[in-house]
């Protein structure tokens, strides 16, 4: 008891920014009892206001707001803000989430989500940063059967050494770098085969099996490397 | 047909002088069915050279013959040699050889039999019967080669329609007129159409028409006079419906002596007009289309907003119903019944957002406007995707997948084909026993891909197995166990935006089930584009 004496627990303060009155007190409800702080904004104008006097550790952010469209707000606030930002949209948005995803917001939600989803979201998100890119790229990467030692680019499932080409394991790192969060696929086409192949997400699809091959039990049923459906991939993290 | 130059409701030719009307609808020599203008012409002024040439040697060959029956005065057996030559002559070439082999033979007879004034009567007999025998055969070789061009001429106006009746778009129609007025007239044409705005190129145009204000002045009067109007090489044609014009073949660079004859004039307006009622189906044919997807999406309405009230209400009643017993006595029930009844809570509310999701998948499909954003996707990822979708409904079951691991790239919308097996396996899980196995498998047939879904529930009756594809169908088992009505209807929508077709049939092993079979082509051009990636993948190993 003595040891923690002194030293409080980080209290992350959250930004909930959703124009709907029920789901707002469904976030507040929910993220309070999991003891976090939240401020709520019902408009981007208000939220970017907030944001910017109040100072949040992350922004959960609806993509139909009545004001402004969802990826003008994600840019107005990545123009400074360096927390990571989860945006929320319903099914019919498929489009904007990624252009959200694109314009630099870490993660999404799909309505109607349950807590534990959300929750997890947040985990991720607030252990990482935002993408803008703290993950080290060094040392010894672990979830669940998977073991990658990135000094010597030694990848192991169950134990069992597996051999990568070099772009597979090129693919897998990029996933690590961004482990537990969506990466789109023009991200993870930017930062494997260059800026000039973002376009191209079947090259993705093919390596993406080539490697689920590799390191899943089941490639159609995966555990490891997750598919968003048109969104992008995501690294399952432990 | 008529011998005036001016026949047919439409079949004034009005030259762009406003002068002349034109067809003289005597001439024979009229040029249908040769391919090109120029070069027919000038073979047929060749021809009628020989043909004149082969007069004068045949008259000199009767001369030759008869000459040894002149020395023996056997004046009678001369005029039948040269009679015979005339004969021939007029059956052969026409009238107007056949009228100078008449004047030939009669000049040689009189220079050779002209000291014999017994032979004055013979020698006008001659004339008469050659110019009479000239004029007969003349007429009747006129007439068949007549018949030969009415002849072609139906077959073109036959060949048309035939072409037209096959054509389903606008494209096709233009490219069958085009086609045959090129074949016939060896010209250049367009479709114009009668629109609220004036006249309208039908797309897709081809080559610029350069309408020109001058070239639209001439279109509208043709329009307005409802007749052919000639421009020099330019010839505006009418397309007459029920006696209204809906529009007019434009074509340019047709040669004026081409279309020299009424019978051409009238087979381009029969063209035109062919076309125009080809147009005028599609039109209605559309229409139709149109006030039968009004008639749907009425239906559509009403029966949403009856099935609302059922399959929204029933959940949401017991949701109610659920939360209000936690709220009112949450403190007096076992921890039990509290878990058991916020589980049906979640359930229920499952249930309402697949309603939901299928009435808006219905509205997008029906819409029309729905974008299918095809690319080249692994079937076993999109797999994976629907079955972690489902992953709850679906726990207690095994779920077979055999997808052969080098089954080429699918060019697919990958939300769409997920939304589709989203649906079979829920109706799978939904109308066969709980903890039933479910196989999931593919194969390439070359230019399918195979999708099948088979399960071990009662299977379908074979005469059920069309109309479970009808919107808001329910099996028999349907009210018990929930469902829209809707899945399977979805499925069908979703597989034929890709060009493929989703049925059901027996478990192809015999047993009792029912299997799903979804064909989606595999043809598509950036499947090369994969099979690169591949080779790719291959050559970088470390």
């Amino acid at each position: 008891m003595n040891d923690v004496q002194g030293v409080l627990p980080v209290t992350y303060h959250l930004l909930v920014v959703e124009d709907e009155a029920q789901m707002r007190r469904f976030l507040r409800v929910t993220l309070r009892v999991n003891g976090y702080r939240v401020t709520e904004a019902t408009t981007a104008t208000e939220a970017l206001a907030i944001a910017e006097t109040r100072r949040p550790d992350l922004v959960i952010l609806d993509l139909g707001l009545p004001d402004l469209d969802g990826v003008t707000v994600v840019g107005k606030l990545r123009t400074w803000f360096t927390g990571p930002i989860i945006v929320v949209s319903a099914r019919q948005q498929e489009g904007d989430k990624v252009r959200a995803l694109d314009a630099g917001a870490d993660d999404y939600l799909t309505k109607p989500f349950g807590t534990a989803e959300l929750l997890a979201r947040i985990r991720v998100a607030l252990r990482h940063g935002n993408r803008i890119g703290t993950e080290k790229d060094q040392g010894v990467f672990q979830t669940g059967d998977l073991r990658v030692d990135r000094d010597r680019h030694d990848v192991s499932v169950r134990g069992q050494s597996v051999k990568l080409t070099a772009l597979e394991y090129r693919l897998l790192d990029a996933m690590i770098r961004h482990a537990g969060r969506v990466v789109t696929h023009r991200q993870l086409l930017r930062e494997v085969w260059g800026e000039a192949h973002v376009e191209e997400a079947h090259y993705l699809r093919v390596y993406m099996s080539a490697l689920r091959r590799k390191l899943e039990e089941n490639p159609a049923r995966p555990k490891l490397l997750l598919t968003e459906q048109s969104v992008g991939y995501r690294l399952r993290s432990d | 047909m008529s011998t005036s130059g001016r026949v047919a409701p439409f079949g004034w030719c009005v030259d762009a002088g406003g002068v002349v009307p034109s067809p003289s609808g005597s001439s024979v020599n009229y040029s249908v069915g040769q391919r090109h203008g120029v070069a027919a012409r000038s073979t047929s002024e060749r021809r009628t050279w020989i043909s004149y040439l082969t007069t004068i040697a045949a008259v000199a060959l009767a001369t030759l013959i008869a000459f040894p029956m002149f020395q023996r005065s056997d004046f009678a057996n001369v005029v039948m040699v040269y009679l015979l030559a005339v004969f021939l002559v007029a059956a052969a070439l026409g009238t107007g050889p056949a009228a100078l082999a008449t004047v030939l033979a009669v000049a040689c007879f009189y220079s050779l039999a002209v000291t014999d004034f017994r032979s004055l009567p013979t020698f006008a007999l001659l004339f008469c019967v050659g110019l009479v025998a000239a004029t007969l055969t003349g007429r009747l070789r006129a007439e068949a080669v007549a018949g030969r061009e009415r002849e072609i001429r139906s077959q073109a106006l036959y060949q048309l329609s035939r072409g037209l009746a096959a054509a389903e778009t606008r494209a096709a129609i233009i490219e069958v007129v085009r086609e045959h007025v090129q074949e016939v007239f060896g010209c250049s044409c367009w479709l114009l159409e009668c629109k609220q705005d004036g006249l309208v190129v039908v797309e897709p145009a081809g080559e610029d028409p350069m309408l020109t204000p001058e070239v639209m002045t001439f279109a509208q009067r043709a329009l307005r006079e409802r007749s052919v109007l000639r421009a020099e090489t330019q010839l505006f044609v009418p397309m007459i419906v029920a006696s209204e014009p809906v529009g007019l073949v434009f074509c340019r660079g047709i040669d004026v002596r081409d279309v020299s004859s009424t019978a051409q004039l009238r087979l381009l307006e029969a063209f035109a007009n062919n076309a125009a009622i080809a147009l005028q189906r599609l039109i209605i044919g559309d229409e139709a289309r149109e006030t039968q997807h009004r008639i749907d999406a009425v239906r559509l309405r009403n029966v949403m907003l009856s099935s609302m009230s059922h399959d929204f209400r029933t959940p949401l009643a017991s949701i109610t119903g659920a939360v209000t017993t936690l709220i009112d006595s949450g403190a007096s029930i076992d921890q039990e019944t509290r878990t058991d009844l916020m589980h049906s809570i979640r359930e229920d509310a499952d249930h309402l957002e697949v309603q939901v999701r299928n009435m808006l998948d219905v509205t997008r499909l029906e819409s029309g406007n729905l974008q299918v954003e095809r690319d080249l996707h692994t079937l076993e990822e999109v797999v994976g995707c629907a079955l972690t979708r489902l992953e709850r409904s679906l726990a207690s079951r095994s779920i077979k997948i055999e997808i052969p691991p080098d089954l080429k790239m699918v060019a697919m919308d990958a939300l769409l084909i997920e939304q589709m097996l989203v649906n079979l396996l829920e109706n799978a899980s939904r109308y066969t026993p709980p903890g039933s196995p479910i196989e999931i498998s593919a194969a390439d047939h070359d230019e399918w891909i195979r999708i099948s879904i088979t399960d071990h529930g009662p299977g379908i009756p074979a005469a059920e197995r069309e109309v479970v594809f009808k919107k808001f169908y329910r099996g028999a088992g349907a009210k018990v166990r929930g469902g829209s009505g809707l899945g399977l209807a979805i499925c069908r929508a979703i597989a034929q935006l890709h060009g493929g077709f989703v049925w059901v049939d027996d478990r192809p092993d015999g047993a009792p089930g029912a299997a799903f079979l979804i064909d989606l082509p595999s043809q598509w051009e950036k499947q090369q584009l994969s099979a690169q990636a591949m080779r790719n993948n291959t050559k970088d190993v470390e």
